[in-house]
């Protein structure tokens, strides 16, 4: 054969299973194909194959056997062409690395099983031909490409089924993540594994069918767990809602009862002025006005302004969410306040899960921050046109070092109390455009979030500008 | 002289605000004035216009069917970020805290009683001269820093030092008790600042005049108030050449 045929079958073969993987492992973290990553991952993945094919013949010496070689080949090379395409995912796209890498080992797995079936099955029944190019084109071309429309199938099932929602419950913890990726890790290397202890082992039907069904069921599996990892946890969520709309019942149930017992005060107070009234007593009646007029905003003031604000609060779980701080304040004698002035709608940038944590972080640490007697929180939400403005501000017991603060997992309270603030600024680094404040005043601590809102979409460059 | 301008609808309330804040710019003997009185916010912010800034602004809340007080304080912060605002109100209940954060406004006056009106009157004007002492305006460089719709003013040495975070175009930026996290560049803020910072690592712009020490062994900056940066090889070496 000719050096030209031989090469642009090889070249052929590289961009067809690249291209295969880099689809199959985007559409399994569900982000659009693009070129530039493409490119730099294919670069990489080649240099990786020429990489590991040098080493190997140069240390192995010529006599051993070729099975060694392909062995060793696939164990440098597949770690290294799949860590790259899960770096260029995490650059590229921000998906976290272990996910990336798992969905880069998922995806060989695919396409090298799709390819390696198809190839032997093409070796073994294809009549002997005399030619070497169609051979080569029967047993090199026609399984790539049936590997590369595989993953290309594949990773528009995964797309359409919306599969990388489940996938990322499936990097929700530690344990869970190293399982991921050790279960993709071994699946990658079942061919090397195959050839290495059945070097003999004929392709037939069976052959085929049962490693196809590997593959389903795989799928499958993976497929279940993700959903079912997904299920419980939208499970919890839903059960935290319910407990927060039962805390927010039971502040309106509260609201209730002293409105129950202002009207009877009300009542008795309104019968003796009646009898003052009657009596012509003027000053008595001036009197009274003068006390009571400040009356009813004591007693309800407070609790009817903070029902106003929330209910200006047009996005529920965030209402609710709340109202179940208030309450927590409340119960621990804590003086707070909350305001909102105008209504709070469901058109920010940043998807509400997300603020629910991390207004949750906030609050809960204004509420651990407040000293022990006369602790003071205030909340304020504004929306504007182009952004939605949160502060959390509290006085404290003990100064806030801001010089830490800006360090990993900060706390007064020990260890293992930090993580709220560092898992809070990650959350909010995913969101471009948004900006963060934190500062001291007048012995109160203060927390600013600024989240952009509507169809706002950040410029590269937002702050700039010095002036004399 | 800094300007003081009310601004309500109500003409017996602005009237009577006149009077008082006039007394007490009297007594205080401060450079304040003149009053001058705008009845509808736009007038208010045409006014402005043809004025210096800082001023004192008198706002009331509510201006049926206008803009409302918060928006117009906006409005006013735009051509006056370092100007004095404060609230009138008819209730006491205001939602002040919004409007302290998001405005740096100064304080709130209920309308009613005339010596509680003065009173208060007093302490705002007071406190705005204890701060214009301790600050006077049209010293020193400021940073403007635009985020969103808002602009700030940073000056310049409470600048303690830039950070460059992992992830896209964010900032940290360090300041005398506070933190501020955004997106830009440091190289857009290095530009600007010129000298007086200096990039000490790839990812930090220090201001020069924080600088306590620089430890070159261990690479690294140390600043006045403890904090500390890494010193990259380049800068090091660009730092011993200068000496």
């Amino acid at each position: 054969m000719s050096f030209t045929f031989r090469l642009s079958v090889i070249i052929f073969v590289f961009i067809l299973i690249g291209l295969g993987m880099f689809w199959l492992s985007v559409g399994i973290v569900g982000k659009k194909v693009k070129a530039v990553p493409f490119l730099i991952y294919a670069a990489c993945s080649s240099a990786a194959y020429l990489f590991a094919v040098c080493v190997v013949s140069w240390l192995l010496p010529e006599d051993i056997q070729n099975a060694w070689v392909s062995v060793l080949c696939s164990l440098i090379c597949y770690p290294v062409e799949t860590a790259a395409l899960g770096l260029v995912i995490k650059k590229c796209y921000g998906v976290p690395f272990s996910q990336g890498m798992t969905a880069a080992m998922l995806g060989h797995f695919i396409i090298y099983t799709a390819d390696d079936v198809v190839a032997q099955a093409a070796g073994t029944y294809s009549p002997l031909f005399d030619r070497m190019y169609i051979y080569t084109f029967i047993t090199i071309v026609i399984p790539k490409l049936w590997a590369f429309l595989a993953a290309f199938l594949a990773a528009y099932i995964l797309r359409k089924s919306g599969f990388y929602r489940y996938f990322e419950t499936l990097f929700a913890g530690k344990v869970r993540t190293a399982l991921m990726m050790a279960v993709s890790f071994l699946l990658m290397f079942v061919w090397t594994a195959v050839d290495w202890f059945f070097p003999e082992a004929e392709p037939n039907a069976l052959y085929a069918v049962f490693f196809f069904s590997l593959i389903t069921v795989v799928l499958l599996c993976v497929q279940f767990l993700a959903m079912y990892t997904a299920g419980q946890e939208k499970i919890h969520m839903q059960e935290e809602t319910i407990a927060q709309q039962q805390a927010h019942m039971e502040l309106l149930e509260e609201l209730q009862q002293e409105i129950r017992a202002f009207r009877h005060d009300v009542t008795n107070l309104f019968s003796g002025l009646s009898l003052q009234a009657q009596e012509g007593d003027l000053d008595g009646i001036q009197q009274f006005m003068k006390k009571t007029s400040s009356y009813f905003d004591e007693k309800l003031g407070n609790e009817i302004r903070q029902m106003d604000c929330l209910n200006n609060i047009k996005i529920y779980p965030v209402r609710s969410l709340l109202a179940t701080k208030l309450t927590v304040m409340r119960q621990k004698h804590i003086q707070s306040t909350l305001e909102v002035f105008y209504p709070v709608v469901e058109k920010q940038m940043v998807e509400t899960p997300d603020l629910l944590r991390g207004l949750g972080i906030l609050i809960d640490n204004a509420i651990e921050a407040v000293p022990g007697e006369n602790g003071q929180i205030r909340l304020v939400l504004l929306q504007e046109e182009k952004e939605l403005y949160i502060a959390v501000v509290n006085n404290y017991a003990a100064e806030p070092d801001l010089k830490a603060l800006s360090g990993k997992g900060y706390t007064t309270k020990g260890n293992g109390h930090g993580t709220g603030l560092s898992s809070y600024r990650r959350i909010i680094s995913r969101y471009p455009g948004c900006i963060t404040r934190t500062y001291l005043r007048d012995g109160f601590f203060v927390q600013e979030l600024r989240l952009p809102s509507g169809t706002y979409h950040p410029a590269p460059g937002l702050a700039k500008g010095v002036s004399e | 002289m800094i300007p003081v301008y009310i601004c309500d609808d109500d003409l017996f309330i602005s009237k009577r605000l006149n009077k008082i804040i006039s007394d007490q710019i009297m007594i205080l003997d401060s450079d304040m004035g003149p009053v001058r009185v705008a009845d509808t916010p736009a007038k208010l912010l045409e006014m402005q216009m043809q004025d210096k800034v800082p001023a004192i602004y008198f706002l009331d809340i509510d201006f049926p069917g206008q803009i409302s007080g918060l928006k117009l304080a906006q409005e006013l912060r735009r051509y006056d970020p370092r100007g004095f605002i404060v609230f009138i109100t008819a209730h006491g209940d205001l939602a002040f805290e919004t409007f302290r954060l998001r405005l740096e406004a100064l304080d709130y006056i209920v309308k009613g009683d005339f010596d509680a009106m003065s009173v208060r009157v007093r302490d705002c004007l007071s406190s705005i001269q204890d701060r214009l002492r301790a600050e006077p305006p049209g010293q020193g460089r400021y940073c403007t820093l635009k985020l969103f719709d808002t602009v700030r003013h940073i000056p310049v040495e409470d600048i303690l030092f830039f950070e460059a975070l992992g992830y896209k175009h964010a900032l940290r930026l360090h300041l005398v008790d506070e933190l501020v996290e955004f997106n830009s560049s440091l190289d857009h803020f290095a530009k600007q600042l010129g000298e007086e910072f200096w990039r000490c690592h790839r990812g930090f712009l220090v201001n020069r005049c924080h600088i306590r020490m620089v430890h070159l062994k261990e690479q690294i900056v140390e600043l006045d108030t403890g904090e500390e940066c890494p010193l990259s090889r380049k800068a090091k070496a660009e730092y011993k050449a200068q000496i």
